[in-house]
């Protein structure tokens, strides 16, 4: 699992959150949860466990 | 003539497509299948990314945009947008309250110049999933000689739902 940084740009439609560089090929799964994409690699678990 | 030898073949991904004089190859230029969510804000957030290489196209070529997006069942707002070159050509919102889903399609279409295309929807505002919001069809003036960005964004009226894109793939009809 790694994270990517967001970047937040603002126009007269709200903010907009993009990630800071491309997302690695091995990829799994992507979450972003507002403050960083969550990147997930083989052998992490995905989907992540919900919160009961 | 072998490809990769005449200026108007596209390099891309490690092969060559050939689009010398009227031969049009239609290819998947892009796709993925790994989810990419958004959850924890209301700001919209790009999800896939692509760049479409400038001249990829041709005067009267395509490029057809197949997506699926799931989503919490609430009727909170989630919206996935389709953006070509940062204009939006697609604004999909839902707020169903026990829909999870949907699979929705964009073409946008060269008229005849690298500068001038026509979005074709799945519908107007009538039709579920597919929601236009402005004047139908929707016309450009993106100049696809130039490389563009298409992005599918996602958009939460409430952060603590998730608005996932679950697959989307990217075609490139030549033309």
């Amino acid at each position: 699992m790694k994270t990517i940084p967001i970047i937040i740009t603002t126009d007269a439609d709200g903010d907009h959150i993009s990630p800071a560089e491309p997302f690695p090929e091995n990829r799994i799964g992507v979450v972003c949860d507002g403050q960083n994409y969550v990147i997930y690699e083989p052998g992490d678990i995905f989907p992540p466990p919900q919160d009961t | 003539m072998p490809q990769g030898t005449d200026p108007l073949d596209i390099y891309h991904n490690g092969q060559w497509y050939s689009r010398n004089g009227s031969a049009t190859v239609e290819y998947t230029f892009s796709q993925s299948a790994v989810p990419s969510s958004v959850t924890g804000t209301t700001s919209e957030t790009t999800l896939a990314s692509v760049t479409i290489p400038g001249g990829s196209l041709g005067p009267n070529g395509a490029l057809r945009i197949e997506f699926s997006a799931s989503w919490t069942a609430n009727t909170n707002v989630k919206t996935v947008t389709v953006k070509l070159g940062g204009t939006s050509i697609g604004i999909f919102s839902r707020s169903g309250g026990t829909e999870t889903g949907a699979r929705s399609q964009i073409t946008v279409r060269n008229r005849g110049a690298q500068n001038s295309q026509v979005v074709s929807l799945p519908g107007s505002t009538t039709v579920v999933f597919g929601v236009f919001t402005s004047t139908y069809p929707l016309t450009l003036s993106k100049d696809m000689s130039q490389d563009q960005t298409l992005t599918i964004t996602g958009t939460l009226a409430n952060g603590a739902d998730t608005v996932t894109l679950e697959s989307y793939l990217v075609e490139v009809i030549p033309g």
